[in-house]
């Protein structure tokens, strides 16, 4: 009879907590899990570093613009003459005055053919 | 020393601390036990389910009262134990009923009132409820005497007489359910 006393616990059902017990209580209970708080000061923390980094940047921007403008544009200014002069020398060289001497030649030849056909 | 009890202090320490961690690892290390604990005292899954659920919605508050003189489940064990007498205490006010709990139940049980999908739940509901928290965690967790004796604030000969009128009664049971099925 022991053994049947035995077996009649150790055959029991037993219960297993059904997940929404957990859920119920986890909603009920005043606590806060720990990675949310993790997150809510790591997004404080992030929200106030991103913000310093937009500011310095702005900043950083606003200065740079200041002062490259006045230094930059006589430069563009003064520049720009010489520019369009070399511009220009570098279209005379491309005419080579032989080549056009040789242009020339050949037109000759060219007539002197017409005429000798022209004749015959 | 349990193996778990550097987890143990952990929890403990996450709890008091207010986070939910701490009552999680508690849950999923005691919740099982404690359900089953509740649903032989009560014999039925939703009151155990109530009992437990209000135990741990209540725990940050009372896990003050710990004080570490004991094992955190033996703790548990005896919170779980009493909040089950108190609710069939608050039961048993409210229907204005005089009799014992296993004359009170074992007629709800049999007519089906109450859940009782096992044997043992059958056999269990002959007893009182106290006895029925005894007999199952001796025999269904294999408690040891001493440890029972600090769940339910007992010194160990009254328990263990306890025990023995217990597991006779349940033997009768089982005996004459052996021989209905005879019968039938």
């Amino acid at each position: 009879m022991k053994n049947d006393l035995d077996g009649l616990f150790h055959e029991a059902e037993r219960l297993r907590p059904r997940p929404e017990l957990w859920r119920r209580i986890a909603e009920r209970s005043a606590l806060s899990p720990r990675a949310e708080r993790r997150w809510e000061w790591a997004s404080v923390r992030y929200l106030r570093a991103a913000a310093v980094v937009f500011a310095a940047g702005l900043l950083a921007v606003g200065a740079f613009g200041l002062l490259r403008k006045p230094a930059n544009e006589p430069v563009r200014e003064a520049s720009a003459e010489p520019a369009l002069s070399a511009q220009a020398g570098a279209d005379t060289d491309l005419i080579d005055p032989e080549l056009l001497g040789w242009q020339a030649d050949l037109g000759n030849i060219d007539l002197v053919a017409d005429e000798a056909e022209e004749a015959l | 020393m349990r193996p778990w009890i550097g987890a143990e202090m952990k929890s403990l320490e996450e709890l008091r601390a207010g986070r939910l961690e701490g009552l999680q690892w508690i849950y999923e290390t005691f919740a099982e036990r404690l359900l089953n604990q509740c649903y032989r005292i009560l014999l039925s899954r939703e009151q155990a389910e109530d009992v437990v659920q209000d135990l741990f919605v209540r725990l940050p508050e009372i896990i003050g009262e710990f004080r570490g003189e004991s094992a955190l489940g033996t703790w548990l064990y005896r919170v779980a134990h009493n909040m089950c007498l108190n609710r069939l205490q608050q039961a048993k006010n409210r229907a204005k009923l005089e009799w014992e709990n296993a004359e009170e139940l074992a007629p709800r049980a049999r007519g089906g009132s109450v859940e009782l999908t096992d044997l043992l739940a059958k056999a269990l509901a002959g007893l009182d409820a106290e006895t029925r928290s005894l007999l199952w965690l001796k025999e269904g967790e294999g408690i040891p005497l001493k440890e029972l004796s600090a769940i339910l604030k007992l010194p160990e000969g009254t328990l263990k007489s306890r025990l023995s009128r217990a597991r006779d009664k349940v033997k009768e049971y089982l005996e004459q359910e052996a021989k209905v099925e005879k019968r039938s």
